[in-house]
């Protein structure tokens, strides 16, 4: 692991993110951008599969989801330039690591998510009521990523 | 006026309490996924994204952002009294309050404008005008983040 981190803190890359001042607070704005565009299609998605504003259709909801996955790759790009400028800092970090643990969480909850899509689809379409499963998994996601926020901004205070 | 807000009990305690100023921070950044994730999800679909969601099923997560509103009206009253001096000759911190007041109004209109759910008005079409509301708002929502986060690197004392 070590090698790995002194690599990442002598290379190129975080040279050049640790010596232009604007770099680092251009990728913070993006960073932020990016939970926006990721938390708020998952707040349309998750609330409608909890139940809530039951007049959207469910296929529809998931029109969203392209901002999720967009707001996704942004997060993982700049988090990457992240790690790059101060590699040792934030693996030592507790908050950085269970920020990580959760991510990870909130991953494996979307694929369980996508799995019980596939198995109760037919049954719930038509009534328009997603089953107990589909809510709960929709209620641990929101739950899941609100914890990767607050891990985030612990990062300087809970080390 | 400023040195009295900094040593009332609300500054006090996000001020010296280990863990205060950190809640206080995430709750921030929770409030600003919710309601700027929701504002732009409601914009971007006046714009055209996932028109198969009825808009006016969708008007019901105004409320949801509201509640992110409040939540960062309080948490960011508390950091500004903790540091009120500062914020108070921070130039980008009165950009962004300026944008949020300007974001904040046009999503309200916007959600007027909106009809609510009825069968009658299942198919409502946005206006020009509605249009035009939806892309300066999130216009000026970007703006709020961009000088937000400005606040920490423009001039600012020791923080």
């Amino acid at each position: 692991m070590d090698g790995i981190l002194t690599w990442m803190r002598d290379s190129a890359l975080a040279v050049m993110i640790v010596n232009n001042i604007w770099v680092f607070p251009t990728l913070e704005t993006l960073h932020f951008i990016g939970l926006i565009l990721l938390m708020g299609s998952l707040l349309v998605i998750d609330l409608r599969f909890m139940g809530f504003a039951p007049r959207i259709p469910l296929h529809a909801v998931l029109g969203f989801l392209p901002l999720s996955l967009l707001g996704f790759a942004i997060n993982l790009t700049t988090g990457i330039l992240f790690l790059f400028s101060d590699p040792y800092h934030y693996y030592d970090n507790l908050s950085f690591r269970l920020k990580m643990l959760t991510v990870l969480l909130a991953g494996l909850n979307a694929v369980w998510f996508k799995l019980s899509l596939h198995l109760e689809t037919p049954a719930f379409e038509s009534s328009g009521n997603p089953p107990m499963r589909v809510r709960f998994i929709a209620g641990l996601s929101l739950l899941l990523w609100t914890s990767v926020i607050v891990f985030g901004r612990m990062i300087p205070y809970l080390k | 006026m400023l040195e009295w807000l900094e040593n009332t009990a609300v500054a006090r305690m996000v001020q010296e309490s280990m863990w205060g100023y950190p809640i206080v921070l995430s709750s921030h950044a929770v409030g600003m996924a919710i309601l700027v994730g929701l504002a732009l999800m409601i914009n971007f679909r006046v714009l055209g994204l996932a028109s198969k969601v009825p808009l006016t099923a969708l008007k019901t997560m105004f409320r949801i952002a509201w509640v992110g509103l409040v939540i960062n009206v309080v948490s960011g009253t508390m950091l500004f009294v903790a540091n009120a001096d500062a914020f108070f000759e921070s130039t980008p911190f009165w950009l962004k309050i300026s944008l949020l007041v300007i974001a904040v109004t046009l999503l309200m209109m916007l959600s007027r404008r909106i009809p609510d759910a009825d069968e009658s008005a299942q198919d409502y079409v946005p206006t020009p005008q509605v249009r035009w509301i939806a892309f300066l708002s999130s216009l000026a929502f970007f703006g709020v983040i961009v000088f937000g986060r400005l606040i920490a690197y423009w001039d600012w004392k020791d923080f």
